[in-house]
């Protein structure tokens, strides 16, 4: 009787540690401009559909006059809240296609979070400041993440598998919007490398000009 | 006056939404701005053998707040004070007191939804030699719009009245009071953004109304017999006569900004100054680089 308990128990850690161990993958992407540099802010994702979530809820701030962060990447139906951490009101709003919304003129928290419950790239901004600008973009995978400063990311918890690993960037050329590669996780971590050739994006000018003769 | 006003705000009441939300305080306006600028023909003399040029450093500060009306309608109050010092003609050093009032309007939601502003200036200044002292109102309406992400246009119509103190008469047919002075300037802006720290700026105004010049004694007789003079006196700055008249001038100005971070840039500006009376032109450069603060 023994026997067989050493057995079960054995035969279940090995499982546990065999399953463990197929998700403790991960991939490790790079993304660069057509010069190598670095680049910060790529969305990357698997590429699967993933029903919507619910009860998920994310934060861009406002602060010191900007949002916080510039780009976000979301579950489809993900909540995000808006808290205004300036000591000023911000209005904030959108005209994409992918989500429409108001937040009127408002300080502090708004009363409740916006649902972003269709996929894609959601541009926003405030009427106040033109230079307020920032990205959300809405995917079906909970498997995503940002590129950082020196361009770097990693996609970790993955099962054995093969995959398609997409890449977006608001800066990205229209030809280069979606950047995407196959490849098949084994054990361990893989490294994969994206191009994303940038176009030159510009926000309103927010720095002093001369204040002589143009009154607020 | 009346109609300058009425048009602006009867506009700014009608476009803006029926549901007004409680407005309040926002933004606290604190800017401050070191130029130092060469300028020729100071004096804007119609005579090349009779120009002086100088240099001079100045100080801005403007101090205020804003008024958050709605999402659309915003209200500033602000101080101003600016110094200015002159390298050689001292005497033209000064300071200016002033308060301004603003409303700007955005006509809608969204950054390409055009503006509206409309302000009312009034400034004292102060010069080193007293008699060149004047009061000067100005009332600026600018309607502007964001065109692209790196292109916006503006155009503003301004009037402006100087006043200035009382001079001693020295043409007994002619008026004393060539720093009492009404013009307006019909104005168009735009600003181009090179990169996300260049900002290329150019601008041209007509200038319609009275200005001033001054020349040496030599020359006044001169522009008596072929300019219609408003008014002279005695110029104790450059030595000769000062004298009012009216014309039509031109001004064009380039300016290229650099943005050193979200509060602070430098610019550098230059301005030229065209002006046409009945027969003489006076024509003004100047140069200037500066370092703007922005709180």
């Amino acid at each position: 009787m023994k026997i067989f308990q050493l057995a079960a128990w054995y035969f279940i850690s090995i499982s546990f540690v065999t399953s463990w161990l197929s998700h403790a993958n991960s991939i490790k992407v790079s993304v660069v401009d057509e010069k190598k540099n670095p680049v910060e802010f790529a969305v990357i994702y698997i590429k699967e559909t993933l029903p919507k979530v619910s009860g998920h809820s994310v934060v861009i701030d406002q602060v010191d006059k900007e949002f916080i962060p510039y780009v976000t990447v979301v579950q489809r139906g993900s909540a995000i809240n808006f808290p205004n951490n300036d000591e000023i009101r911000h209005q904030v709003y959108s005209f994409s296609k992918s989500k429409q919304f108001e937040l009127p003129l408002y300080s502090g928290n708004p009363s409740s979070p916006v649902v972003f419950d269709k996929n894609g790239v959601i541009a926003m901004a405030c009427n106040i400041h033109d230079w307020m600008k920032a990205y959300i973009y809405v995917v079906d995978t909970n498997k995503f993440t940002i590129s950082d400063k020196a361009g770097q990311a990693v996609l970790s918890n993955l099962a054995k598998g093969q995959y398609e690993v997409v890449v977006w960037h608001p800066k990205a050329k229209e030809s280069e919007q979606l950047n995407a590669q196959q490849i098949d996780i084994g054990d361990g971590e893989q490294k994969l490398v994206f191009i994303v050739a940038q176009k030159t994006q510009f926000k309103a000018w927010r720095s002093p000009k001369s204040v002589r003769r143009r009154g607020y | 006056m009346k109609m300058i006003l009425a048009v602006p705000v009867t506009i700014i009441i009608l476009s803006t939404p029926v549901v007004a939300q409680q407005g309040e305080w926002v933004e606290w306006i604190a800017d401050a701005e070191l130029s130092y600028a060469a300028i020729d023909n100071l004096n804007l003399s119609a005579f090349s053998d009779d120009t002086h040029s100088d240099k001079r450093v100045a100080l801005d500060g403007i101090v205020g707040r804003f008024y958050q009306f709605n999402g659309f309608t915003r209200m500033s109050l602000s101080l101003e004070l600016d110094v200015e010092k002159h390298q050689e003609f001292d005497s033209l050093d000064n300071r200016q007191l002033g308060a301004n009032v603003g409303v700007r309007h955005k006509f809608g939601l969204g950054f390409y939804q055009p503006y509206l502003q409309f302000n009312v200036n009034y400034r004292h200044q102060e010069v080193e030699w007293d008699a060149n002292s004047i009061d000067i109102t100005f009332t600026t309406l600018e309607f502007g719009q964001h065109i692209n992400n790196q292109l916006s246009l503006a155009a503003s119509i301004d009037f402006t009245a100087t006043t200035g103190n009382e001079r001693p008469v020295i043409v007994p047919e002619l008026a004393s009071d060539v720093f009492d002075q009404r013009f307006i300037h019909f104005s168009v802006f735009v600003d181009y953004i090179l990169s996300q720290e260049w900002l290329l700026s150019a601008s041209y105004s007509r200038r319609q109304g009275d200005f001033n010049s001054s020349c040496s004694q030599a020359n006044v007789a001169k522009v008596l017999e072929v300019e219609q003079v408003k008014a002279i006196t005695k110029d104790d700055v450059f030595g000769g006569c000062v004298y009012k008249l009216e014309g039509n001038s031109n001004i064009y100005s380039a300016s290229l900004g650099y943005s050193l971070s979200n509060h602070a840039g430098l610019n550098f500006v230059v301005e030229h100054y065209q002006g046409k009376a009945e027969v003489l032109d006076y024509q003004r450069t100047s140069y200037s680089l500066s370092f703007n603060y922005r709180y």
